[in-house]
């Protein structure tokens, strides 16, 4: 038995009874990455002395007779975005290469205190800014499906080390569809919850509000057990809420859930593969009782350029703490200022420097009132949009991204286009609402995903959509061939 | 706009940005079609209200402080050292 191709339920399970101890799952997971790690790259930090120790710990509380949480003894892997205590974390730049983390991010703290196994630290887009993860200053990651496409971004490795099995689950950080996009070219679960649900201290910042973590697994259940040990308000994160933890289990019966089915999501741009595949799983849905309504979302169109704003004015404004002078590279220069402008011309990429610029000039006094402002009431209209869609309908689903995992290099020279995967997945972070992706299904042999948003920190509602969907449909079984 | 985000470019990317950026505009400036007569500005997804805590002095362990200073670029007796801001005329 693979012992790594398991569920986190499934290994849970195991542990229990004594089948196997957390130390195997362990080295499990790190046969896969000795075996395929070369050919996937999703990995730019392993961990495993760490882990070692963490797997221990675990089996000496089974040995003991002490009762095990549920991702306990579990090897999980975290983006390389989040500070992870004595570890070297880059956020994917040249500017952090040798940044060692001074305290662990919240996330990871609880992930820890949860008793999961920290494998190792995953590939991303620099600073999380793209939909491929071919902005890495490191690597680049291929898709498991198929080494010559793109993992999606910006959670590209953590997507690519869950469904190589290299891990039984990882967390990503989705600002406008990080975690949903790449688990959808992944064929595996995504899980980007309501915004304030998750802290975001540590979480090296993009675009504060918007930014938020996620969970990537290989189903439903698993991905919302991950997020049972991460969330929670936490005092050094003002704009993290105390809700009801989610549930552990869900219902597989969604007779008479009422789900909507915005038009615009299934315009001009979607792939006729992810389409079909898309409106299968909406069938699928009639079938197990639920009741689907058209929906209509007149602004949804603006999300996107809403997005385009709002995220590049806050990485301009995030991203001034990079100046060279408390961590990170410097480079000379004659005085401050050149300092400054060499610093951060020489090490930060060039999308990182691209959406600085944009976010600068959005921001910039003359344009301010045309660009920041206009597109703050916009996002207002679109967040009413979907409160008053919430009085009507109980989720709303469409596809995750208008393709399936796009050729490495194809898009690098055409922003715009790169830009456009995230069409479906920005709303939901303008809004602030939660949103999952899972596999509905493949198209010429790729995955495709099937994102399923709800009301804010409704997450037992959409999770209980998606796991009735992958009960009948079992799509997250499939493998690839490594 | 160079100056202001303090980012050096050369010759070659401040052409491509040009294009690019422009393009992008192009895109968000679709906004300029959607009636915000009265709406009221989202500056944040939750509702976002002030959050207090008392003013207490917090203490840092040592080996975070270690750990902080020792990722600065450049030091002087646990200071971070930088050029001077205000040049001599």
């Amino acid at each position: 038995m693979d012992l790594n191709k398991l569920t986190i339920q499934e290994a849970n399970e195991g542990l229990r009874n004594g089948n196997f101890s957390s130390v195997e799952l362990l080295k499990a997971c790190l046969e896969s990455v000795k075996a395929n790690e070369k050919k996937i790259g999703a990995f730019l930090n392993m961990t495993e002395n760490e882990a070692l120790e963490q797997a221990q710990a675990a089996d000496e509380k089974i040995a003991g007779g002490e009762e095990l949480g549920l991702i306990e003894g579990i090897p999980i892997a975290i983006k390389d975005n989040m500070l992870h205590k004595g570890h070297i974390v880059t956020a994917g730049s040249k500017i952090l290469e040798d940044y060692n983390s001074v305290y662990d991010a919240t996330a990871v703290r609880k992930l820890k205190e949860a008793g999961a196994v920290i494998i190792g630290q995953t590939n991303l887009d620099e600073f999380a800014m793209g939909t491929s993860t071919e902005n890495s200053a490191f690597k680049k990651t291929k898709n498991p499906w198929n080494i010559k496409c793109v993992p999606g971004g910006s959670s590209g490795g953590s997507a690519a080390a869950v469904s190589a099995d290299m891990c039984f689950a990882a967390l990503g950080s989705d600002t406008g569809g990080s975690v949903r996009q790449p688990a959808s070219f992944c064929g595996v679960t995504g899980l980007k919850p309501t915004y304030g649900r998750v802290s975001r201290y540590g979480l090296i910042a993009m675009a504060s509000s918007l930014d938020q973590i996620g969970t990537i697994a290989k189903n439903v259940q698993d991905a919302a057990w991950m997020l049972r040990a991460i969330e929670g308000i936490d005092e050094m994160d003002s704009t993290s809420v105390n809700v009801e933890p989610v549930a552990a289990e869900f219902p597989e019966d969604i007779k008479g859930i009422k789900i909507g089915v915005p038009k615009e999501f299934f315009g001009a741009g979607l792939d006729s593969g992810v389409r079909e595949k898309v409106e299968f799983a909406i069938k699928k849905f009639e079938g197990l009782g639920a009741e689907i309504r058209e929906l209509e979302l007149k602004h949804a169109e603006y999300a996107l350029a809403v997005y385009y704003i709002i995220m590049p004015s806050e990485v301009s404004s995030n991203m001034a703490r990079y100046d060279g002078v408390r961590y990170g590279k410097r480079e000379k220069g004659k005085n401050l200022l050149e300092v400054y402008m060499n610093t951060r011309g020489k090490n930060l990429g060039e999308e990182v420097r691209r959406r600085i610029i944009l976010g600068t000039h959005t921001l910039s006094s003359g344009y301010y009132d045309a660009y920041y402002g206009r597109a703050q009431k916009v996002r207002t209209i679109i967040r009413n949009e979907y409160i008053n869609a919430f009085k009507e309908v109980d989720c709303i689903v469409g596809p995750t991204a208008p393709t399936t995992a796009f050729k490495l290099g194809e898009m690098v020279d055409d922003p715009l286009a790169m830009y456009l995967s995230d069409i479906y997945t920005v709303s939901a972070n303008v809004a602030g609402l939660p949103g999952l992706s899972i596999p509905c299904g493949f198209h010429e042999g790729m995955p495709v995903g099937l994102q399923i948003m709800g009301n804010y920190f409704d997450e037992n509602t959409i999770l209980r959509v998606g796991n009735a969907l992958q009960a009948t449909t079992e799509y997250y079984k499939e493998k690839p061939e490594l | 706009m160079e100056e202001l985000a303090r980012i050096k470019l050369t010759p070659k990317e401040r052409k491509l940005y040009v294009n690019q950026l422009s393009l992008v505009l192009d895109y968000v400036n679709k906004l300029q079609e959607v009636d915000v007569e009265g709406v009221e500005p989202t500056g944040h997804a939750s509702e976002s209200k002030n959050v207090m805590r008392d003013d207490d002095v917090i203490d840092c362990a040592k080996d975070e402080v270690e750990r902080i200073l020792d990722n600065a670029p450049e030091m002087k007796d646990s200071l971070f050292k930088v050029k001077s801001v205000f040049e001599k005329k």
